[in-house]
């Protein structure tokens, strides 16, 4: 229901139309003192016109309950993820069959060129095609980019992918699908942005913008479709059901890992992933819900906020191992 | 149309509908936990209103609550998400305590829900203008607007919040 539906009586109503274009004034930077005036003459004319007034300070005022610097940013990230909700609740879409199954990884190493990363290390590269490639840390993948498909095999790690139209498409020439293979099977972007990692005998793939379809190697015949906002697990057996994306498979991109209520041995794993040695957890405090956003670049920063902000200790047991407990 | 709904209808709701509920959040949310949870709060709603004995489609009705509350689930998770990265993403961060935590995310549902019905535009040219706190030459050239239709939008941006705090009883403060 859209609230200017509802009853409001018409000469408030036009109060308030009238007030919003005062404010829509003064915000300008040009609101010279002839106007000023012209305003306070309209505010002493009616109590209805003070009355409205004082509904665009209450907006004001609410708006101004936090930081601008902290608001702005939180509020146009989650216009998206209302869609990516609504689009949830419609289920799961049963995916088109896969025209591009008949996929070959032409040769493993022949064209393939090899960009890793080390322990820590996170690069962004602009491919041939102008797509954008982030690699997390300890991650390595091949490119192979030929004339029927721009392919990407992620041996470990994450990556991130934001695509750009093929440039070679033209039209006499099908568009070169977007592929991403890991060792449990493969996920072709219909859209723009989307995140797969791979490690521990399973893969992931997280959705961000748009659509990808992801066949997994154990039911290659039968692909699922994921929406903006959803992500899958998929390992030799097949895949899981499709969730809710993390905001940790978006967040690493730009060098945080944003937990809500993920679990002490959760987080502390996936932290693990950006330092060398080991990171653990007393049993006791492993099921510990930890929310907050932790730097992933510097990684002592992060465990240093963790004992700071929750009831916990670390113990160096030797130099590379750290051990975290309750405080 | 009351019959006065009697702790014995919540309990034969419950029996019979709370299992399939959950089963049916489960699918839909891919978590147990979340499904639990939810289904639980369902039911609250429905002791609250005190109307589960004129209830004549029970899962019907149960399924539309619990799709409101995914929404709200989801919208809650996705701007707490967004908080926190903002936070981070600051030259200092500050780390807040769980209730400064809690009272912002609240705080910025409560914007959320004022501006959910603006048109995209609308909403980042007002976002711009208001948190950023970006001039309207500044904002019109980031979005490709003309000022006049700056100008517009603002006026837009604060009618539609303003009728919005008129009908949910917020009073100006």
């Amino acid at each position: 229901m859209r609230p200017s539906t509802v009853n409001v009586a018409g000469d408030e109503r036009a109060a308030i139309r009238a007030a919003a274009t005062w404010y829509a004034r003064q915000c300008s930077g040009s609101f010279a003192a002839a106007e000023r005036a012209a305003w306070q003459a309209w505010l002493t004319a009616s109590p209805l016109h003070r009355e409205a007034w004082r509904q665009v300070e209450g907006v004001c005022a609410s708006l101004g309950s936090l930081p601008g610097q902290i608001a702005g940013p939180a509020l146009r990230g989650v216009s998206a993820s209302r869609r990516q909700a609504l689009r949830a609740l419609a289920g799961i879409a049963a995916a088109a069959p896969l025209a591009w199954f008949g996929y070959r990884i032409a040769d493993a190493h022949g064209l393939g060129a090899d960009l890793r990363t080390a322990v820590g290390e996170r690069r962004t590269l602009r491919l041939a095609d102008g797509s954008s490639l982030i690699l997390d840390t300890d991650s390595a993948v091949d490119v192979t980019f030929d004339a029927r498909q721009r392919l990407l095999r992620l041996r470990r790690g994450q990556l991130m992918v934001t695509t750009a139209d093929d440039p070679q498409t033209r039209l006499d020439t099908p568009r070169r699908p977007f592929l991403v293979a890991t060792p449990h099977g493969l996920c072709e972007a219909l859209g723009t942005r989307f995140s797969v990692r791979t490690g521990d005998g399973r893969s992931r793939v997280a959705v961000l913008d748009e659509q990808v379809r992801v066949a997994p190697a154990a039911h290659p015949a039968r692909p699922l479709l994921l929406a903006a906002g959803q992500q899958l697990v998929f390992d030799d057996n097949g895949a899981g059901s499709i969730e809710a994306a993390l905001p940790a498979a978006a967040t690493w991109a730009g060098g945080s890992l944003v937990a809500v209520d993920m679990p002490l041995a959760e987080l502390l794993a996936e932290l693990g992933r950006y330092r060398h040695g080991l990171l653990t957890c007393h049993p006791a405090v492993a099921g510990l819900l930890i929310s907050g956003a932790f730097p992933v670049d510097d990684t002592d920063r992060a465990l240093r906020l963790l004992i700071e902000t929750f009831p916990l200790q670390t113990i160096s047991r030797t130099r590379y191992w750290i051990d975290v407990a309750a405080a | 149309m009351n019959h006065a709904t009697t702790p014995d209808d919540i309990a034969c709701l419950y029996q019979a509908h709370h299992g399939w509920l959950r089963g049916w959040l489960r699918h839909k949310l891919g978590n147990p936990d979340d499904a639990a949870d939810l289904a639980q709060d369902a039911f609250m709603r429905v002791l609250k209103a005190r109307n589960a004995s004129d209830i004549r489609e029970p899962r019907n009705y149960l399924t539309t609550i619990a799709k409101g509350l995914i929404v709200d689930l989801f919208r809650r998770r996705a701007l707490e998400a967004e908080y926190l990265a903002a936070l981070a993403a600051l030259p200092e961060p500050e780390w807040p305590s769980p209730e400064t935590r809690a009272l912002a995310v609240e705080a910025l549902l409560e914007i959320d829900a004022m501006l959910a019905g603006l048109g995209s535009r609308v909403r980042q040219v007002f976002l711009l203008a208001q948190c950023d706190g970006l001039t309207y030459r500044e904002i019109a050239e980031r979005t490709q607007l003309a000022l006049r239709t700056v100008n517009k939008y603002m006026a837009t941006a604060m009618e539609h919040c303003c009728l919005y705090r008129l009908q949910h009883g917020k009073t100006a403060r």
